[in-house]
């Protein structure tokens, strides 16, 4: 068994008497694609934040690469954390950042690098300040790939990417992860998009874990059943439900539940449709159902 | 070490803030007062060499916000950041200084530049031998920039509030000082002293200073965040 990349014990921070991250606690194996995904605000920056010493927890255990992560160079020289808000400095050219990149991250390819500039067209010598938001974003996605970093990190990295260049990043990602393989984390809102590179899924909401699985578990974990009222409510007494969509006469609901031989069978004599429930479509109903439950028990 | 370096390469990257515009700033200055000078026809004593100090203030103050978050972000220590920004400091001080001196022996050289104009050589400032001329003028320049680095890292470390606090107290502290100068009569000998004392004597007297304002700078950026 190889040791974890990142351990995470009873995590908390709390800034005055917000607690953004409370008591989380999860690790990440190497040389796996994890999503860390939840609503905004949920936590996962500020996880992150902390994983990478930019930011110091509250109370709480945290191990990177076995080693604490503050100061460390050991630890730092091994992460690259690629965020969506990264302040570069005003007289940045685009050149600047790779070369200095090239310089404090071991493992960095510059051929690789090269040639997903060439790919995503961005102009070497154009200041960082008056790149378009999709380009600023592509500058990070090169720097997050080509160091090839033993933890690789992309906190929503795709901000103003169109659909061809955020599918052009996803293609790279696969391709050179097969090729060097590394731990690599995703956080991201287009949970349908990424969701097929995912191996392991993290939900965090309201700055605890919701989920901590692997995604292909996650992926069966859930279906939803439609059909007249009365006879959806008749299949789904008894069962985990997470939401529910009436329509006329009709009801939709999502079971988060392994469909069973059984169920199905049930369902089919009831006359009742089972389809599978998309990850996104799942996390969306997981995460707003808890503030439902909330709105429903305020007096 | 090679940590140390990659932080100074990344501070000199941007030419602009450590290089041009400085010259530019000191440039104008200059071209300006040779223009009076060629105009006016008398010998003229100019303080348009304090620009370039204050300067080393404003960088000081700047340095922080426009590196620290990218620095700590691709993944270089708080420590090494700290350490190369000071060194860097150091040598800008340094060859700023030997520029300075070099200008001013050509000044001295030309009759202040054809026009009597002294603007690197001023009386007080300048009066030593050449290492306390050099002592003189780096150690005002690497202090005035460590006065300005400490700025910035309360800012970083407690933002506006913080800076609005430290402010706050520098100004009770000064004041207390003045009252206690002026009833216990401390103001003669304080003028005989300054009277007294050259200019490279008194830059010795801000090396404490300025390691003060190092330690508060490095603690403060130790602890600080994104």
């Amino acid at each position: 068994m190889t040791s974890s990349v990142v351990e995470v014990k009873n995590l908390t921070k709390s800034y005055g008497k917000v607690t953004a991250v409370n008591d989380v606690t999860f690790s990440l194996e190497p040389n796996k694609i994890y999503g860390l995904l939840g609503r905004n605000g949920a936590g996962k920056t500020t996880i992150m934040h902390m994983i990478t010493a930019q930011l110091f927890a509250t109370s709480g255990e945290l191990k990177v690469f076995g080693e604490e992560p503050y100061e460390n160079e050991r630890v730092l020289s091994q992460v690259c954390f690629i965020k969506e808000s990264l302040k570069y400095p005003d007289n940045y050219m685009v050149k600047d950042v790779l070369e200095l990149s090239a310089s404090l991250f071991p493992n960095w390819d510059k051929e690789y690098a090269d040639s997903l500039v060439l790919d995503f067209q961005l102009p070497l010598k154009r200041r960082m300040k008056k790149l378009s938001r999709g380009m600023h974003s592509s500058v990070g996605i090169i720097v997050g790939l080509a160091s090839r970093a033993p933890l690789t990190i992309f906190d929503e990295p795709y901000l103003g990417l169109d659909a061809v260049a955020r599918a052009m990043f996803y293609d790279r990602l696969i391709e050179d992860y097969s090729e060097y393989p590394r731990t690599i984390v995703l956080s991201t809102h287009l949970i349908d998009e990424v969701s097929r590179m995912l191996e392991h899924i993290i939900v965090i909401d309201g700055g605890k874990i919701l989920i901590n699985e692997d995604a292909e578990e996650l992926r069966g974990s859930a279906y939803s059943i439609a059909g007249t009222a009365s006879a959806v409510e008749s299949f789904i007494a008894g069962k985990k439900v997470i939401s529910r969509e009436p329509f006329g006469g009709l009801l939709t609901a999502g079971v988060f539940e392994r469909l069973t031989e059984t169920d199905r069978k049930r369902a089919e004599s009831l006359g009742l449709q089972t389809a599978a429930i998309s990850l996104q479509q799942l996390i969306v109903q997981l995460t707003n159902k808890k503030l439902e439950t909330k709105g429903g028990s305020r007096p | 070490m090679n940590r140390i370096a990659n932080v100074i390469k990344l501070l000199n990257r941007d030419k602009h803030t450590w290089m041009t515009v400085p010259a530019g700033i000191l440039g104008s200055s200059f071209i300006v007062n040779v223009i009076i000078g060629f105009g006016s026809g008398i010998a003229i004593y100019t303080g348009g060499l304090s620009s370039i100090f204050i300067y080393m203030l404003v960088l000081g103050i700047i340095v922080l916000p426009q590196t620290f978050p990218f620095a700590i972000s691709f993944s270089i220590r708080r420590t090494d950041y700290f350490i190369g920004t000071v060194l860097n400091a150091i040598l800008s001080s340094a060859l700023v200084t030997l520029i300075l001196m070099i200008l001013a022996a050509i000044e001295d050289a030309t009759n202040g530049w054809g026009v009597q104009l002294h603007f690197f050589n001023l009386p007080f400032l300048t009066d030593g031998n050449l290492a306390q001329e050099f002592l003189t003028e780096f150690i005002l320049l690497l202090t005035m920039f460590l006065l300005g680095f400490a700025i910035g890292s309360v800012f970083r470390k407690f933002r506006a509030i913080g800076l609005f606090v430290t402010s706050l107290a520098a100004m009770i502290v000064t004041t207390l000082l003045v009252v206690l100068a002026t009833l216990n009569n401390w103001w003669e000998p304080i003028w005989n002293w300054l009277q007294e004392i050259t200019a490279f004597e008194l830059s010795l007297w801000l090396l404490p200073i300025a390691l003060c304002f190092a330690i508060l700078s490095f603690l403060l950026i130790r602890r600080s965040t994104v």
